[in-house]
C-alpha cells in the first residue's frame, strides 16, 4: 500500500522542473522530508502539487481505489497517522470510518486538515431526488459569492480555526445531512488550497515562500482547468443539462458547473441504503419525461448493478463511468485530480450530447 | 517469523512507545472480560445464535439515534432489550423451536436497520458502517471509562448470578424447583448479555463483540469442563486472541477489528485441532485404554 502510494508521488515529481528536484532530493540527504499523510489519494495529488512535489513525502492513507466510506484502518495505519507531521483529511464526515480514529489522532498530536472546513458547503437537497428545481439561473449567483466567501474567509476564520475543530468532532454528527464529495468542484478545491498552504507552513514546516509559489501555480492549474470544464460542458445543450447518478456525489459539480440533478439510484451514500422500487420507478419515469440518455456511476465499489439494469430496461439509456471517490489506476486517464476532472467533464460532455 | 526471533520487538515494544496501541489493548481487554464471562454461559446454553442475533439487532435502535441525534449507546440497548423482550414472548407462545423465533427477530430488525436508513434520502447516514466495524485504533480515555462501567455490570452481573444461571442451564426442572423463576433469570441473562453488547460495540465494533462472546469461551469449553474454569480460561484466551489480532494488524497492516476478531476464531480452530490430533495420538500409542468424552490433557497445553 505505501508502495503504491509513493510510486504516485515519484511519478509525478518527474514532472517537475528537473533543477528543483534535484534540490528536494539533496535535502533528504541532509534533513528527513515531513511526512503528509492524505486520506484519499484525490488529496494526497492536491496536496502533492501544493507541496512542490516533492518538499514534503506525501502518501494516502488510503490504497488507491478503496472506498472511503468503508475503509478500515489497521494499527500499522494508525502508526503512521502518528508519524505524520500533518493530515489532510476531506472532513464532512467523508471518512466515516475514520472519524474517531483522527479524532483520537489530533488529541495526541498530530494535526488534522479537514479540506471541507474552509469552502462553501451544500446540505443533500431534499429536493434534488424526485423534485424539479424552478431556479435555473441562480448559477451565476452562486459563483460570484463563493468567491466573495473565499477572501472574507482568509480573515475571518483562521484566528478560532484551531478552537472550532475541537466543538467540531462532537457536533459532526448533528449536520450529517452536509454533501462530502467537495472535492468535484475545482472552485472549491482552490478555496482549500490558500488555507493548506497555511497549513503545510505552520504544521510541516514546509519553507513559505516556496510552498507559495507551488500553491500559485497549482491554483493557475486549477482556474484553467475550470475553464476547461467549462468550455467543455458548454457544448451541451441547455435543456440536455440533468444529472442521474448511481450515488448522490455530483452535488458540487452540477452546482458549479450549471447542471440539475434529478436523481440517483441508490438513495443513501451508506452499505445499508437500498433503492426501493417505487424510488427506481419513479425515476425511471422521470428519466423517459426528461430524455435524460445516461447514468452517471462511479469507479468505486460495485453498486452499479442496479444503474445498469435500469439503463437495459429503458431505451438508449447507458452507464457512464467517471471518477469521483478516488483517482484512476495507472493508463486510466485519470491518474491525477487535473486529468480525473478533465476525463469526467469530457465522458459528462458525450453523453449527454456535447461535443 | 519476528515473533519467535525478535519478542521484545514484536510482542513489547509496540505497547511501549504508542499511546493508542495501550488504550487499544485496555478497551480490548475490557471488551473480553464482560463479553467472555458471560459468553460461556452462552456458549454452554447454546445461545450463540441469540449473540449474533442481539450484535446485530441493536442496529436499528443505532439508525434511529443517529437520526434523532439521540444516544447512540442508549438506541442500542433499547433495541437489545426489546429484541430479547421480543424473543421472550415468541418464545412463550409459539409453537415452534427457539431458533426461529430468534431467526425471524434477527431478520427483523436488520431489515427494520435498512428501510430506516433508506428512508432518509440523501442523509449521510454512512456512520453505521463504523458501528459493524468499531473504532478500536481511535480509542479515548471517555470510551475506556465507558466500558469499565458496562464491562463492571455485565461481568459483576454473571458472577452474581453464577448459582442461577448455573442451573438455569443444566438443569431448568430443578431450577423451577428452587423457586428461581427461570423464565426471569433467563431473561436476565439476556439483559447482561444485551449490556455487555452495547459496552463494547462503540469501540470494537459488532463483528468483534460477537468474535469475542463465542471465540474465547467456545475454546475453553473445548479442553475444560467446570463452568468457573471454562470461565477464567476464556477471559485469559480472550486476552491472548486481542493481544495477538492487535499485533497482527500493527505488524502486518491489517484491518484492526477484523483481524481481532479472526485471531479469536483462528485460536479456537488451532486449540480444536490440537485436541483432534491429541485423541488421535492417544488412541494409536495406547490402544488398550480407550479413551471416551472429555478432552485429552494433551490439547490443553496448546
Amino acid at each position: 500500500m505505501a508502495g503504491c502510494g509513493s510510486e504516485d508521488a515519484d511519478s509525478s515529481t518527474q514532472a517537475v522542473v528537473a533543477s528543483e528536484a534535484t534540490e528536494s532530493t539533496t535535502s533528504t540527504t541532509t534533513a528527513p522530508r515531513p511526512l503528509i499523510l492524505a486520506t484519499t489519494t484525490i488529496w494526497e495529488d492536491v496536496t502533492l502539487n501544493v507541496a512542490c512535489a516533492g518538499l514534503a513525502e506525501v502518501d494516502s492513507l488510503l490504497p488507491p481505489g478503496a472506498d472511503p466510506h468503508q475503509y478500515e484502518p489497521s494499527f500499522a495505519d494508525r502508526a503512521r497517522l502518528d508519524e505524520a507531521d500533518l493530515i489532510v483529511a476531506n472532513g464532512l464526515e467523508l471518512e466515516v470510518t475514520l472519524e474517531d480514529t483522527l479524532a483520537s489522532v489530533e488529541t495526541d498530536g498530530t494535526p488534522v486538515f479537514a479540506a471541507g472546513d474552509h469552502m462553501t458547503t451544500l446540505a443533500f437537497d431534499a429536493e434534488m431526488f424526485g423534485g424539479n428545481h424552478d431556479e435555473d439561473d441562480h448559477e451565476d449567483e452562486d459563483h460570484d459569492e463563493d468567491e466573495d466567501h473565499d477572501e472574507d474567509e482568509d480573515h475571518d476564520e483562521d484566528e478560532d480555526h484551531d478552537e472550532d475543530e475541537d466543538h467540531d468532532e462532537d457536533e459532526d454528527h448533528d449536520h450529517g445531512d452536509v454533501d462530502p464529495h467537495v472535492w468535484l468542484d475545482p472552485v472549491r478545491v482552490a478555496q482549500a488550497v490558500s488555507h493548506l498552504t497555511e497549513a503545510l507552513v505552520d504544521h510541516a514546516g514546509l519553507d513559505v515562500d516556496r510552498v507559495a509559489a507551488c500553491a500559485d501555480s497549482y491554483l493557475a492549474q486549477l482556474a484553467e482547468l475550470h475553464d476547461v470544464i467549462s468550455d467543455t460542458l458548454a457544448t451541451i445543450p441547455t435543456e440536455r443539462r440533468k444529472l442521474v447518478t448511481n450515488h448522490d456525489s455530483l452535488g458540487y459539480f452540477a452546482d458549479r458547473y450549471g447542471f440539475e440533478v434529478i436523481g440517483s439510484v441508490i438513495p443513501a451514500t451508506t452499505t445499508l441504503g437500498e433503492a426501493s422500487p417505487a424510488s427506481l420507478e419513479e425515476l425511471a419515469t422521470l428519466i423517459e419525461a426528461t430524455g435524460v440518455p445516461a447514468i452517471f456511476a462511479e469507479e468505486l465499489g460495485d453498486g452499479a448493478g442496479e444503474a445498469t439494469a435500469l439503463a437495459n430496461r429503458l431505451d438508449g439509456v447507458t452507464v457512464e463511468t467517471l471518477y469521483t471517490g478516488a483517482l484512476g489506476a495507472e493508463g486510466s486517464g485519470a491518474e491525477t485530480y487535473l486529468d480525473m476532472m478533465r476525463h469526467n467533464a469530457s465522458v459528462i460532455a458525450g453523453a449527454l450530447g456535447g461535443s | 517469523m519476528e515473533f519467535v526471533t525478535d519478542p521484545w520487538n514484536w510482542w513489547i515494544e509496540p505497547f511501549i512507545s504508542n499511546p493508542f496501541m495501550r488504550r487499544a489493548l485496555y478497551a480490548g481487554l475490557l471488551a473480553v472480560l464482560s463479553t467472555s464471562i458471560i459468553g460461556t454461559w452462552v456458549v454452554l446454553r447454546g445461545l450463540s445464535f441469540l449473540g449474533d442475533a442481539l450484535a446485530h439487532g441493536v442496529l436499528p435502535g443505532i439508525a434511529i439515534a443517529l437520526i434523532l441525534g439521540g444516544n447512540v449507546t442508549l438506541g442500542a440497548l433499547v433495541a437489545a432489550l426489546g429484541m430479547v423482550s421480543g424473543i421472550s414472548v415468541l418464545r412463550r407462545y409459539s409453537p415452534l423451536p427457539t431458533d426461529t423465533a430468534i431467526g425471524l427477530l434477527f431478520v427483523g430488525m436488520l431489515a427494520l436497520a435498512v428501510v430506516i436508513m433508506s428512508s432518509q434520502r440523501g442523509a449521510y447516514a454512512g456512520d453505521l458502517t463504523s458501528v459493524l466495524f468499531g473504532s478500536i485504533t481511535g480509542v479515548d480515555d471517555a470510551d475506556i471509562r465507558r466500558q469499565i462501567i458496562t464491562s463492571a455490570v455485565s461481568a459483576g452481573g454473571s458472577l452474581v448470578l453464577y448459582r442461577a444461571f448455573l442451573v438455569l442451564t443444566f438443569d431448568e426442572t430443578q431450577a423451577r424447583m428452587l423457586g428461581l423463576r427461570p423464565r426471569l433469570t433467563h431473561f436476565v441473562l439476556l439483559a447482561l448479555l444485551a449490556v455487555a453488547i452495547v459496552s463494547s460495540f462503540e469501540v470494537v465494533g459488532t463483528l468483534l463483540v460477537f468474535a469475542l462472546l463465542i471465540g474465547p469461551p467456545a475454546t475453553a469449553a473445548l479442553f475444560l469442563r467446570r463452568v468457573p474454569l471454562i470461565m477464567v480460561a476464556a477471559v485469559l484466551l480472550g486476552a491472548i486472541t486481542t493481544t495477538i489480532g492487535i499485533l497482527v494488524s500493527y505488524h502486518h497492516d491489517t484491518a484492526a477489528g477484523g483481524t481481532m476478531a479472526l485471531s479469536s476464531v483462528a485460536l479456537f480452530l488451532v486449540v480444536l485441532a490440537l485436541r483432534v490430533l491429541g485423541s488421535w495420538a492417544i488412541e494409536r500409542l495406547r490402544p488398550a485404554v480407550r479413551r471416551t468424552g472429555t478432552a485429552p490433557t494433551s490439547a490443553a497445553t496448546g
